[in-house]
């Protein structure tokens, strides 16, 4: 860990460790704690994953989604509900463009980039995509009274992102930090 | 040894500025994982209070015995499946209806009240029949005014399960033109709602059998007779189109002409339409001369 190095010292993080642990980990260079950009680029590619898949359903009438409909479990009428769009744009498709970004965000590179604007951006897409979940739960419990298994996968490996992000920029060190 | 006096206290001076700007980093790098931890906690906490919220209010619902559509939102639905536009039931006609009512030759025809009597008999568990109200309440909305309608949903372990509709159990219906007679056998979970009386037994019985009806559809509800001239044993219309739509969407759809909801509800609200003109001998007016009815009532 040599975050700081600008003063020519070993830093104080790499002495003392920083809070929850999450400041040490970095072999060597700028960058968050190691566990950081695995974990986020694991997520991001799983979101991904989902992501396409129900995009390709969303536009694919011969493929239905694997989901159970036993009344408040019905992926059918969230997906084709009228709050499946926003401006015409399927929410499925948002998701797909989120999850690409954050996967090239989220690679060791992004993490280790020490341009102020990366991590800026990486924290803003975190935070509205946590925000946008928070709504579409919304909808799906008070609008539509259904639950879509596969928007909820979505909505954990968001919430996972945000978490990995919102800690990874607090653990983060670089030329920068400070 | 003022050199060495003055090197010391340069040494000092460094020492202690590292040690005020470790503690200031440790410092901030704390109040960051703090905000980091905040932002976390409070999505956790949004989430939690959006999920007990929602349990709390289906707990409350099913004390009062319905999970269903309340309030505003039921008043919504009801507001919107009674005022089809005349425009987009004209635009849509026959629709994707699968055909019209069948004609009974040489029944006797059958009235209450002075008027002439449509007899619907189904249940709430059929999701058949859940696809029929839907267009029944479109078409007789514009005969009369129906009041405490009910909302209601097949049966979860049927084919096309949980199929959003409505219900005919409790409610009233009033018309010059025609009287309705509505029985709902079960509910959804098949206990006993109405029990139909002998008079109305002995007319499913008689025509809801061949020859008037396919000998495949005997017995089967819905039933509809419209005065003993035209029947309907099953839907008009597959459920399939509704499944899983909820009462809003269905409801909000049929306005819109080029909704497939629309085509096959609107549908079959106008071939149902068409044979109860034939009842009220083509009253009102408005709504027995219009395109598409004018157009059904020749195919029947």
């Amino acid at each position: 860990m040599t975050g700081g190095s600008t003063t020519g010292s070993e830093p104080a993080a790499a002495r003392t460790g920083s809070p929850a642990g999450v400041g040490s980990g970095t072999a060597s260079g700028a960058g968050p704690p190691r566990w950081v950009p695995v974990s986020g680029l694991v997520l991001a590619l799983a979101g991904l994953a989902v992501s396409a898949y129900l995009t390709v359903a969303h536009y694919t009438a011969t493929v239905t989604l694997a989901c159970p409909n036993t009344g408040t479990i019905n992926c059918e009428r969230v997906t084709t509900s009228a709050e499946s769009a926003i401006l015409g744009v399927p929410v499925a498709v948002l998701g797909l463009v989120f999850f690409a970004g954050m996967v090239v965000l989220n690679t060791p590179a992004g993490w280790r980039s020490p341009r102020r604007w990366i991590r800026l951006v990486r924290a803003l897409g975190a935070l509205a995509g946590i925000g946008f979940v928070l709504y579409l739960v919304y909808t799906e419990l008070f609008t539509l009274d259904a639950i879509c298994l596969w928007c909820t996968g979505v909505h954990v490996l968001t919430f996972g992102l945000f978490v990995v992000t919102a800690l990874g920029a607090a653990g983060w060190s670089g030329p920068e930090d400070g | 040894m003022a050199k060495v006096n003055k090197a010391q206290r340069q040494q000092l001076a460094r020492e202690r500025a590292e040690a005020r700007l470790t503690a200031a980093r440790r410092a901030r790098a704390r109040r960051r994982m703090l905000l980091a931890l905040a932002s976390v906690g409070v999505v956790v906490v949004v989430v939690a209070t959006f999920v007990v919220v929602k349990l709390t209010s289906n707990s409350s619902a099913s004390a009062s015995g319905s999970s269903l559509p309340t309030g505003t939102a039921r008043a919504r639905i009801l507001a919107e499946v009674t005022g089809v536009p005349t425009s987009t039931l004209d635009a849509v006609g026959q629709g994707a209806a699968a055909g019209v009512p069948a004609r009974i030759k040489d029944g006797v025809p059958l009235t209450a009240g002075g008027k002439p009597e449509l007899l619907y008999v189904g249940a709430e568990w059929c999701p058949f029949c859940a696809a029929e109200r839907w267009a029944m309440v479109v078409a007789l909305d514009r005969f009369g005014t129906f009041s405490n309608l009910g909302l209601t949903h097949s049966a979860s372990n049927d084919t096309f399960p949980n199929t959003s509709t409505l219900s005919f159990h409790g409610s009233t219906y009033t018309s010059q033109y025609l009287t309705f007679s509505a029985v709902e056998t079960q509910d959804n979970n098949h206990k006993q709602l109405d029990t139909p009386t002998q008079d109305e037994q002995k007319t499913m019985t008689t025509y809801d059998s061949p020859p008037f009806v396919d000998a495949s559809s005997a017995g089967a509800i819905p039933f509809v007779d419209f005065g003993n001239k035209f029947v309907v044993s099953g839907s008009s219309y597959s459920p399939k189109v509704l499944a899983g739509k909820s009462w809003s969407q269905i409801a909000s759809a049929l306005a819109d002409p080029s909704n497939p909801i629309a085509k096959n509800i609107d549908g079959a609200a106008n071939t149902l339409t068409a044979a109860i003109c034939t009842l009220t001998k083509n009253q009102p007016a408005a709504v027995c001369t219009g395109n598409a009815v004018a157009q059904l009532i020749t195919k029947l």
